[in-house]
């Protein structure tokens, strides 16, 4: 004989849910004025003191004149970011809470606190905020502050809680999530020169309709904050007495690919003004490097190194960079290294493009990683984004020697990439990398060997 | 280990703001005022007058307790035993100056309890709350005018008092039960 079935839903509650608490609350002020009107009109009664009476009035009256009318709604809170405007590390941001009071009572004061992070350096953000609002009133709250570091920063919660009724009526508090704060990384000056390894287009063929370093005339126009000197159109810039320059299409189709090793950062951030981490630099070099070549008319690419192996088609344009920018927001140290170098789909790098690699090598497979891309034939240049200050917290008496080991490994493993022609240079801004890029474009022009064995000409 | 509360103690005193102090200054203000108003001019000018002083400081170190309540309470039972006790009179400038005074005490410890010591407090908050509290002192001086009055017209304060405060009593229940009704 089966068993009776029996319902799989859980039978509903019978009890309902939960009562939410009361929006309005009594305070200790209403219950000492009541108190004290009480005992005051007993004593008058019970002594026949009419001075008593006189004392209680003031109270009996403040209770009834406040509460004649109670709020109903709580207050409405909202986190907002009050410009509009893309904050890069080091400029203004401009952050608030709004509060509305959708009542019809006035509220007599709200104390509303908003939690800022870290990053974003907003005087006063620790303290509460003390304001009244009247019934129908928006009140801005504005936390004017400085962003220290790129990054999204997470701007909240925020609390308010409301009084109204002379103090009499409190409401509970009203708790909002929390506000996205983009801060984009700045950039810091990059130039280099025209060496590409290898252009990907066929170039000859079609003319590039692409604005950028090239020599196909595009037109004349005025001259514009970045335009090179060299550009100037001094017969038209005299004719009409205002600087003109001649606009070129760009006569290179080549794709640049970024990639950023994640698996590990070191070094303390001190923010824009302080000392660089390794993902700091890693970020502002990477930003650097794609609006050089983004502006120059080259697609570019980036790829992480580990962590959940993101990835950015390649694309150019100024849409693309700030796709860079904002995907370079959300770069993050992954907890543990990388085991096995298959991490990295090669397929996703073009084999013509120049692969420029931030790694700050504190793994074996960083270097092997590089290796790898230099053997498949790739033009790789490394960035060593390793901090030159960077000192281990001593552990025991054995830390320091253990790390110069480590620093004399780290070298000779560079040392090895080198003569596997992967070269190594330490970020510097502007002109980092001209050296290296010079010998790649040499090394491009020679007859190279890939690692199936298979002669190819570079070029 | 032994540091850490007092140097807690030292941060949060750093933190303080000029808002919260003037409401907490305030409360002692009008507390030791209603105090020294209320009691025997003995008591006022002797040595017991500190005790009075550390009495009004309570309310103002802690507005959220039940300071505020023994405090209005004391002056109470101070006026009862100058008046009552030591036989001195009942002047309408000291009466209306002792209710306007522990008004204004309870008023602004309602405020000190809301308002956190680091906080940043417009100044227009402090203006409408202290405007308000003194509405109500000049408010309520006006019945408490005709009362005395009537009082001293019909030489019959016992009778009076009883009936006055009955009706203010039946008042407050009467708003009371309205304002439990509309819950």
């Amino acid at each position: 004989m089966t068993p009776p079935l029996r319902p799989a839903v859980p039978a509903a509650d019978r009890a309902g849910p939960a009562p939410s608490p009361p929006d309005w609350v009594p305070t200790r002020a209403l219950g000492r004025a009541v108190l004290l009107t009480g005992l005051l009109l007993f004593g008058a009664v019970l002594l026949g003191r009419v001075d008593l009476v006189v004392i209680a009035a003031p109270f009996a009256l403040g209770t009834a004149v406040a509460l004649r009318r109670r709020p109903t709604a709580l207050p409405k809170l909202r986190l907002a970011l009050l410009d509009d405007q893309l904050v890069v590390e080091g400029g203004e941001i401009s952050a608030g809470a709004q509060l509305g009071n959708e009542d019809a009572v006035d509220y007599d004061l709200v104390v509303s606190r908003i939690r800022a992070p870290a990053w974003l350096r907003i005087d006063r953000a620790d303290r509460p905020y003390v304001v009244s609002a009247r019934r129908g009133e928006v009140v801005d709250i504005d936390l004017p502050g400085t962003a220290r570091r790129w990054g999204r920063h997470p701007l909240g919660p925020a609390a308010a809680r409301a009084v109204a009724c002379g103090g009499l009526l409190a409401s509970s508090p009203v708790v909002t999530g929390t506000l996205s704060a983009k801060v984009y990384p700045a950039t810091e000056p990059f130039e280099a020169v025209e060496a590409m390894p290898r252009a990907a287009g066929l170039v000859g063929q079609h003319r590039s309709r692409r604005p950028g370093e090239g020599g196909e005339l595009a037109g004349v126009r005025v001259f514009a904050p970045g335009d090179r000197l060299r550009r100037i159109d001094w017969r038209v810039s005299l004719r009409t007495r205002q600087l003109h320059v001649a606009a070129t299409l760009s006569d290179r189709d080549a794709e640049v690919a970024l990639l950023l090793d994640v698996t590990s950062e070191a070094g303390e951030s001190g923010g824009i003004r302080g000392a660089a981490s390794v993902l700091d630099t890693t970020v502002r070099a990477a930003a650097a490097i794609a609006e050089h070549y983004l502006y120059r008319g080259d697609r570019v690419s980036l790829l992480e190194y580990g962590g959940s192996g993101r990835r950015l088609r390649p694309a150019s344009g100024r849409r693309q960079y700030l796709t860079v920018l904002e995907w370079l927001l959300e770069v993050r140290a992954t907890a543990h290294p990388v085991e096995s170098n298959d991490v990295l789909g090669q397929h996703w790098i073009s084999s013509n493009a120049l692969v420029v690699v931030f790694t700050p090598l504190m793994h074996p497979q960083s270097a092997g990683m590089l290796a790898q891309l230099a053997r498949s034939g790739r033009f790789v240049v490394a960035v060593d984004t390793l901090p030159k200050a960077l000192t281990p917290a001593r552990r025991g008496p054995w830390t320091e020697a253990a790390y110069r080991i480590w620093r004399l490994e780290r070298e000779v493993a560079i040392g090895q990439l080198r003569e596997h022609g992967v070269p190594v240079v330490g970020w510097a801004g502007a002109g980092s990398l001209d050296l290296v890029l010079r010998d790649v474009s040499r090394l491009a022009t020679a007859p190279r060997v890939t690692a199936s064995g298979q002669g190819r000409v570079g070029g | 280990m032994m540091l850490d509360p007092l140097r807690r103690f030292w941060d949060a005193v750093g933190r303080v703001t000029p808002g919260p102090m003037l409401v907490r200054a305030g409360i002692f203000v009008t507390a030791l005022g209603a105090l020294l108003t209320a009691y025997p001019t003995v008591v006022v000018t002797g040595r017991l007058v500190a005790a009075l002083v550390l009495l009004a400081a309570a309310p103002a170190v802690a507005p959220r307790g039940r300071a505020t309540t023994l405090v209005v309470l004391a002056a109470v039972c101070g006026w009862l035993l100058a008046t009552m006790g030591f036989q001195e009179p009942v002047t309408l400038f000291r009466l209306l100056g002792l209710a306007g005074l522990l008004y204004l005490l309870h008023s602004l410890a309602a405020l000190g309890a809301a308002l956190p010591l680091d906080a940043v407090v417009a100044p227009e908050v402090l203006a409408r709350w202290i405007s308000r509290a003194m509405l109500v002192v000049a408010a309520s001086a006006v019945p408490a005018l005709v009362a005395v009055a009537a009082a001293d017209a019909l030489h019959g304060a016992f009778l009076l008092a009883s009936l006055v405060g009955l009706v203010i009593a039946v008042g407050v229940a009467a708003l009371l039960t309205h304002l439990l009704r509309r819950e």
